[in-house]
């Protein structure tokens, strides 16, 4: 009988140890002997449990200490140096494989019947043997792993039979010492997973068998991970970056480049199905490896010349899995799921949709996104609403983000906008390409909220939720009229507020629904502290990026943990629980609030309510139940079915029953009480009003995809299989009117623009001239705030007003800026207009460098020529009183008025302009006429330095007073002095060349460094972290004696 | 437990359903918006108690060849502080501008024709803040003239009144002080009625400008009626009307702004009829539909043909007089059965709710000299509790202001002026009561500040002056006074 040497690498075990150990000392083999591998050393005191065990039950074993934790595959290795001989075997153990009494025998003698070179037992539950966990691994070309029985299938001896295999678990394989020795053992660097799959290849790779041996049995408790500091994430890939590395050392050559091929093109296909089918990560993974290959061609080819190939590509392949080793997985996958399911419906009541269901669902939804985008993919989007045109690259936006200069409206010293900030990163992400970053946003948000809703409905555990809670969200036509009607706000919040909900659920605690479970009351759980952790800091980063974009959106975040925190109270769960929902939700809006810092911190002032909300519109809005309940924000033709989607929402209240009514009754009383909120505020009886209808309408289309998800996991559980009662013709009829309600969105395609407008309020104003043409000056918009662009500023009796530099918004024009001086003197100036108590706002608004006043009537997004927004009552009449406004332009679309006292946005004033300006107030500007002034300096930034010849005179610069424009004639500075008592005047007194330039001062920088570190920082928090395990030596020598086969120590 | 959940989660939701109900069956109101600025009286000469920055007053303007001496525009200060002010001066040429400071309490005259001998010139004046008031005076030999401003521009506007019978002369003026042309449409209405030019249609009025026109060279030549519409197609004027009176028993020189619409009631304080007075009502109609006129009067001893009642102390109206569209209407109080000889005050007003632009025209011969006294009605949605008199009043002057109660009230009146110590009560003309519908006429002490008036009342009241045409002539001209608004 050959002499076996059991190995067994110990690492920090626990309580079954000794049940570990017995089942060594209970095998029959006379030859064995015994070899323990501790990790660390002797003087490590977590070893001396172990060892003790070791000492009291096994005493003739031979111990050692590899030191560190070099990794099983490196620590097997040691036999290499600890055992000499080669004319026995190797017996490698997990420390938490228990032998049954024969195994070690029944291995040795399977391996001389027939003759292999590596067999191994049938591995069992540690907890329940009946369930087998492998019977060997078959594997295919790309070394992709196939179980030949699935884990946990119940061992009914169907698979005892002694066959080739190609791979077998490392947990517990005998192998023979001299093909150990030749082979060169594991491949140390393997140290967590693929050391088996490597070991096995290469053994074949010499013409020797892999045997599994079912009549030798091993339970093996697979503690690894519970004890390994890596995530399963993190094995996945581990186990992807093995596997390729693998295939491309142990493939021929002459099979290389067509493997090569293989492997490409069959991981993209699957990474991409993954992806769809609700594992993104795993997709990622999968892309991760096979990019990871090109960085690992030096190892590869090192690896490739070590090995010896004693059989033909032929002989390897015909051990392998014909095909793709995922495909035949999923096939066997998919039948043993159905019969599962056949057999729980029949049981239970249940029978779940089909898997491919979410194929088709997924493949729908894009479809419809391409098709009804199709024109703003092949033209871009065009510039309405909100949906301004990026004009300045990445390097542009980070430098104005830096500056410390918020150039919106008459501009302002401050902390510009994050969202500054996010659009460069993003323009990064793009390659500079801000137009394709435009349109990937803008088409891309809705198919973003989709998944997050497909995420979110997870919980509810059963595929037709997550089919029907989609489905529902993706019917509503909030996305669809927020892009017709260029509105950036709704549509972030659209896309992000379902991943807000998602993880703030799992931070409650909510876990996935026990399917078919009965007791009306929700499965909570805890996260890990890590993942709790990590979760947050997403929630975090998700929330801050949304207030970002729509501050108004903490109204709708506040709402869902209020109605939340309640419905969860009321319906009996744990009030901690309840708690939590409110608690998140104003965790969340905090860390967002400090993540937009110092930016957010513009808003503690008075009126930071409508700098949170937006602009009101006095009277309300007036749209109406109808078109709030069809989620009709823009343009939408056949709405009228949409209504039915709300359906499910009463729906799911009589039908659903059991685990998914607490989600039906969360979904519904967002739903209602959001929807209440919003009709409040279109008939302004609100105390102060919300944010636009097209955000708030959010949560209760979440709420009504909540519905639709418990719907349908209310059919596929509560309906199916009970006995018949009013419930089954209700939940057809609420199915039908739901699926009528779908017909809209699918016929909306058709435009292939979502019904954005031909022609926008931006076209209109093309007529304005160039700038570069009389100099830079800026629009002053007064109407609606709805149709205004830019950051409406509320100046009452409906009427906002607001300010943008030359003719058309940019992002910088997004956010409502803190008063300034030079704001109030406009806001002043337009309130005289509307008042009538002044016919000069002409000359109060000219040394603000306004030429032109716009009153918008048709903007074509919320406002269209169907569904027009009536010029608030005599504005326009208003306008035409004024003594220095020149009708430009008038139609029912828009009525341009040009001021004719406007000044340069910088100039040289006249002699009596320049006198004036030494003046304050309405004095200096009212009882002079400014006109005259000479243009310099077109096109003036904070983040460049301008510099032009000019004349003596007075410089006037159309900003707020602030001694941080410098201008320099010569070199030599020249002080800057109060204008009109709002902005810079320079007396230059010699002309020459006058530098015009913005000192950012060392604070607002730092403060832009500092939050752009806090997001880097919350962003490597949020992602899951490869936290590598420390590397392993790959040389692991352990000293001391060294034992021979058959014999002792020496 | 899994009921009660249900029922309570159905409890909740039929709440919240009937929340939406209720809120979706509450109307709300439209918003104002920039309606305020547009009110249809605004044109009318009035100043506002509201905070202003800036009020334009847009005055009638002189004719260099008329013969007039001088011609100022009266900046009136009664504020505290400096007040500054920009004065434009309109004509064919380019705008001229020149700033004004006008001291504290004091009053600043700004003559407007420098130096020009012909054509004509218009002048408009911004004020910073709510304070100031303006009136334009013209010194003339056949007598002085007080004109008030209109503090705004308007689309129409009327004028009820014209002459050029036995070679008098009439110049409609138009004022576009905008920075757009704007294109104006006449018409002019006679004895033999309405008429529409062709020359008149489309005529264009060049930015910051303005343009007079002889209404005897249009073709309304030696035409004892004449009532002038001005309309403005594109853009918006002030439209004003120079007068010299030289015939038909008029005699006298006459500048006023327009009347910016047609009203449905018009008050005059200051009538008169005796021997050797006429009076005439001239009600135009330059609708198209008939107006129902009905005339007033207030005074001592009229009772408007009824039986003195105690009872009933509003009068009541004796006459019902129709003008049918496009035409005009004189209405001679000397035809009015019942009515006392001397001063009265009277109310037009039409029936049928069908607006009318009504003007007041005076002639009296005195000795061996006469005069013409023409003033525009005060409109209904403006008679006021406080009247601003900027150009003041002369000490000793009787009978210098006439104050008509317009309610059914009995009320007091209280006159103050400014003067170098700021705002004081004119000794014997405080806390003066006024009956109901009854008729104030005002004696000024000798002693009076000459600074600007204001009368101030507990009951809403309509109120004019008459002011001396100086250089030895007899008689008197009628001017409204300035109705406070109250802050909107």
């Amino acid at each position: 009988m050959p002499p076996v040497v059991a190995t067994m690498v110990v690492h920090q075990p626990g309580d079954w140890f000794s049940e570990t150990l017995q089942g060594l000392v209970d095998q029959d083999y006379p030859g064995l002997q015994f070899l323990f591998l501790l990790t660390g050393d002797a003087t490590d005191p977590g070893n001396q449990p172990a060892r003790d065990l070791i000492d009291t039950m096994v005493p003739d074993a031979v111990v050692r200490y590899v030191g560190g934790n070099p990794g099983y595959a490196a620590s097997c290795n040691s036999v290499l140096n600890l055992v000499q001989g080669d004319g026995g075997l190797f017996c490698f153990l997990h420390d938490d494989v228990a032998l049954a009494p024969r195994a070690v025998s029944a291995l040795v003698e399977e391996m001389y019947r027939s003759n292999a070179g590596v067999v191994g037992p049938k591995l069992v539950h540690w907890q329940d043997p009946r369930r087998i966990q492998s019977v060997g691994i078959a594997v295919d070309r790309l070394g992709v792993e196939m179980p030949l029985a699935d884990d946990g299938e119940v061992d009914q001896e169907q698979h005892d039979l002694v066959q080739d295999v190609f791979e077998l678990s490392s947990a517990c394989l005998m192998v023979r010492a001299d093909l150990f020795r030749s082979v060169g053992g594991f491949n140390p660097q393997l140290a967590t997973v693929g050391a088996d799959l490597d070991l096995c290849w290469r053994v074949h790779l010499t013409g020797a068998r892999v045997v599994i041996v079912p009549s030798a049995v091993a339970r093996h408790r697979e503690s690894m991970i519970e004890r390994n500091e890596e995530d399963d994430a993190e094995l996945h890939l581990q186990r992807d970056l093995v596997r390729l590395a693998t295939v491309f050392t142990l493939t021929s050559r002459a099979r290389l480049f067509v493997t090569s091929v293989e492997a490409i093109v069959v991981t993209l296909v699957h990474a991409v199905i993954v992806m769809v089918t609700g594992a993104p990560r795993r997709g990622l993974d999968e892309l991760r490896a096979l990019l990871t290959v090109p960085f690992s061609v030096g190892a590869i080819r090192r690896r490739r010349a070590a090995v010896s190939r004693s059989v033909t590509d032929a002989e390897i392949h015909a051990l392998q899995v014909r095909g793709s080793a995922w495909m035949v997985g999923y096939l066997r996958r998919r039948d043993r799921r159905r019969g599962i399911e056949q057999a729980q419906a029949g049981l239970a009541g249940t029978k779940e949709v089909a898997p491919r269901s979410s194929i088709v669902l997924w493949s729908v939804l894009v479809a419809v996104l391409v098709l009804g985008s199709r024109d703003l993919l092949l033209n871009g989007p065009p510039n309405v609403g909100q949906f301004v045109v990026f004009r300045d690259g990445p390097g542009a936006l980070f430098s104005s983000f830096m500056s410390g200069w918020w150039n919106s409206g008459f501009g302002q010293v401050g902390p510009v906008p994050t969202h500054v900030a996010l659009t460069a990163a993003g323009g990064l992400a793009t390659l500079g390409h801000m137009g394709l970053l435009r349109t990937l946003l803008i088409v891309g948000a809705p198919l973003a909220g989709w998944l997050g809703v497909w995420r979110f409905a997870s919980v509810m555990t059963t595929r037709a939720a997550r089919v029907a809670a989609t489905l529902a969200y993706a019917a509503v036509p909030l996305a669809y009229t927020s892009i017709a009607a260029g509105r950036w706000g709704a549509l972030a919040t659209y896309a992000l507020f379902p991943w807000l909900v998602h993880h703030s659920r799992r931070l409650v605690g909510h876990m996935p629904l026990m399917r078919g479970g009965l007791d009306a009351a929700d499965e909570f759980g805890e996260l890990g502290q890590r993942e709790w952790r990590r979760t947050f800091a997403l929630v975090a980063l998700v929330a801050a990026a949304l207030v970002a974009v729509e501050p108004g959106a903490i109204i709708a975040l506040a709402l869902l943990g209020v109605v939340w925190s309640v419905v969860t109270l009321l319906h009996g769960a744990q009030a901690q629980y309840s708690f939590r929902w409110a608690g998140i939700a104003a965790l969340s809006l905090l860390a967002a609030i400090a993540l937009n810092l110092p930016w957010s911190g513009s808003f503690v002032r008075s009126g930071w309510w409508e700098a949170v909300t937006g602009a009101p519109v006095e009277g309300g809005r007036q749209l109406g139940i109808g078109r709030l309940l069809r989620f009709e924000m823009g343009e939408y033709v056949f709405a009228r079915p949409a209504i039915l989607l709300v359906v499910p929402v009463i729906g799911a209240i009589l039908v659903v029953r059991g685990s998914r009514l607490p989600w039906a009754l969360r979904g519904a009383m967002l739903s209602f009480v959001g929807f209440l909120l919003v009709l409040l505020d279109d008939k302004a009886l609100l105390p102060v009003h919300l944010p636009e209808p097209a955000v708030m309408l959010v949560p209760v289309a979440f709420g009504v995809a909540v519905c639709a998800g418990s719907m349908g996991a209310g059919l596929a559980v509560d309906l199916r299989g009970g006995r018949i009662s009013w419930r089954q013709p209700l939940g057809l009829i609420v199915s039908v009117a739901f699926a009528i309600g779908l017909v809209p969105a699918a016929v909306n395609t058709v435009a292939g623009t979502w019904h954005q407008p031909g022609t926008t309020l931006t076209e209109l104003l093309t007529q304005l001239p160039d700038q570069s043409e009389s100099g830079d000056y800026r629009t002053l918009f007064v109407g609606d705030a709805r149709v205004l662009p830019g950051s409406p500023l509320n100046l009452g009796y409906g009427i906002a007003y607001s300010v943008v530099n030359g003719r058309e918004a940019t992002i910088d024009d997004l956010s409502e800026v803190a008063s300034t001086r030079t704001n109030d003197a406009g806001s002043r100036a337009v309130r005289g207009i509307i008042r009538g108590t002044t016919a000069r706002a002409g000359r109060l608004l000219a040394p603000l460098g306004v030429r032109f006043v716009v009153v918008p009537i048709i903007d074509g997004g919320q406002s269209t020529r169907s569904r027009p927004i009536a010029e608030p009552r005599g504005l326009v009449d208003a306008m035409s009183r004024q003594l220095d406004f020149k009708r430009r332009y008038s139609s029912p679309d828009l009525a341009i008025f040009e001021n004719s006292s406007w000044v340069p946005v910088s100039s040289l004033l006249t002699t009596s302009g320049a006198e004036a300006s030494r003046s304050a107030g309405a004095e200096s500007m009212i009882a002079n006429d400014l006109t005259g002034a000479t243009p310099v300096l077109p096109s003036l930034g904070a983040s460049r330095d301008s510099s032009v010849r000019a004349d003596a005179g007075t410089l006037h610069l159309a900003v707020p007073y602030t001694p941080k424009w410098k201008v320099e004639v010569g070199g030599a500075d020249i002080p800057a002095r109060p204008a009109f008592g709002l902005t810079n005047a320079y007396d230059i007194t010699a002309p020459g060349t006058v530098r015009v330039s913005f000192e950012t001062s060392l604070l607002a920088r730092m403060m832009a460094i500092a939050m752009m570190v806090a997001w880097l920082a919350v962003a490597w928090l949020a992602l899951p972290r490869r936290r590598r395990a420390a590397r392993p030596s790959t040389t692991t020598v352990v000293t001391g004696e060294t034992i021979t086969f058959g014999g002792g120590q020496q | 437990m899994n009921r009660l959940r249900r029922l309570l989660g159905f409890l909740l939701v039929v709440a919240t359903v009937a929340g939406i109900v209720m809120v979706d069956r509450h109307d709300v109101r439209a918003p104002e918006g920039a309606a305020v600025a547009n009110g249809v009286l605004s044109a009318f000469p009035q100043v506002s108690d509201s905070r202003r920055i800036s009020s334009s007053w847009f005055c009638p303007g002189a004719a260099a060849g008329d013969g007039v001496t001088n011609a100022y525009v009266n900046i009136s200060n009664p504020g505290e502080t400096d007040l500054v002010a920009s004065v434009s001066f309109m004509s064919a040429d380019p705008i001229e501008q020149q700033p004004v400071i006008v001291k504290p309490r004091s009053r600043a005259q700004i003559e407007f024709l420098r130096g020009r001998t012909v054509g004509v010139v218009v002048p408009q004046v911004e004020l910073v803040g709510t304070i100031g008031t303006v009136e334009q005076q013209l010194e003339f030999p056949g007598g002085d003239v007080t004109s008030q401003c209109a503090p705004d521009t308007s689309a129409t506007w009327h004028f009820a009144d014209g002459f050029t019978a036995e070679g008098s002369t009439e110049r409609i003026v138009i004022t576009n002080p905008y920075p757009d042309s704007a294109v104006v449409n006449m018409t002019y209405t006679t004895k033999e009625g309405s008429r529409n030019p062709a020359n008149l249609q489309g005529l264009i009025v060049a930015p910051r400008s303005a343009k007079s026109l002889s209404m005897a060279d249009l073709g309304a030549r030696d035409e004892a009626r004449l009532a002038v519409s001005v309309t403005a197609t594109t853009g918006r004027v002030v439209a004003s009307r120079i007068q010299h009176y030289i015939g038909l028993g008029r005699l006298g020189y006459s500048t006023t702004v327009g009347t910016p619409r047609a009203l449905s009631q018009w008050w005059f304080t200051s009538g008169r009829t005796g021997a050797q007075v006429e009076e005439l009502l001239i009600a135009y109609n330059p609708g198209d539909e008939l107006s129902k006129v009905q005339v007033t009067f207030f005074g001592e001893g009229i009772t408007n043909g009824l039986p003195i009642d105690e009872d009933n102390v509003a009068a009541t109206p004796t006459q019902e007089i129709d003008v049918p569209a496009g035409s005009i209407v004189a209405i001679n109080t000397a035809d009015v059965a019942d009515l006392p000889k001397g001063d009265h005050a009277m109310v037009v007003s039409s029936l049928n709710d069908v607006g009318l632009v009504v003007e007041h025209v005076l002639s009296q011969r005195t000795g061996g000299s006469s005069f013409t006294a023409v003033t525009n009605g005060l409109a209904d949605g403006l008679v006021s509790n406080t009247w601003r008199l900027p150009s003041g009043l002369i000490g000793g002057a009787l009978n210098a202001v006439t104050i008509l109660n317009t309610s059914a009230d009995a009320g007091t009146f209280s006159v103050s002026a400014y003067g170098p110590g700021g705002k004081v009560a004119i000794p014997g003309l405080e806390n003066l009561p006024i009956g109901p519908a009854s008729v104030a006429s005002l004696n000024v002490p000798a002693d009076a500040p000459v600074g600007e008036v204001v009368i101030e009342s507990n009951v809403p009241v309509a109120v004019q002056r008459r002011m001396a045409r100086n250089h030895g002539l007899v008689g008197f001209t009628i001017v409204g006074g300035l109705p406070v608004r109250p802050a909107r």
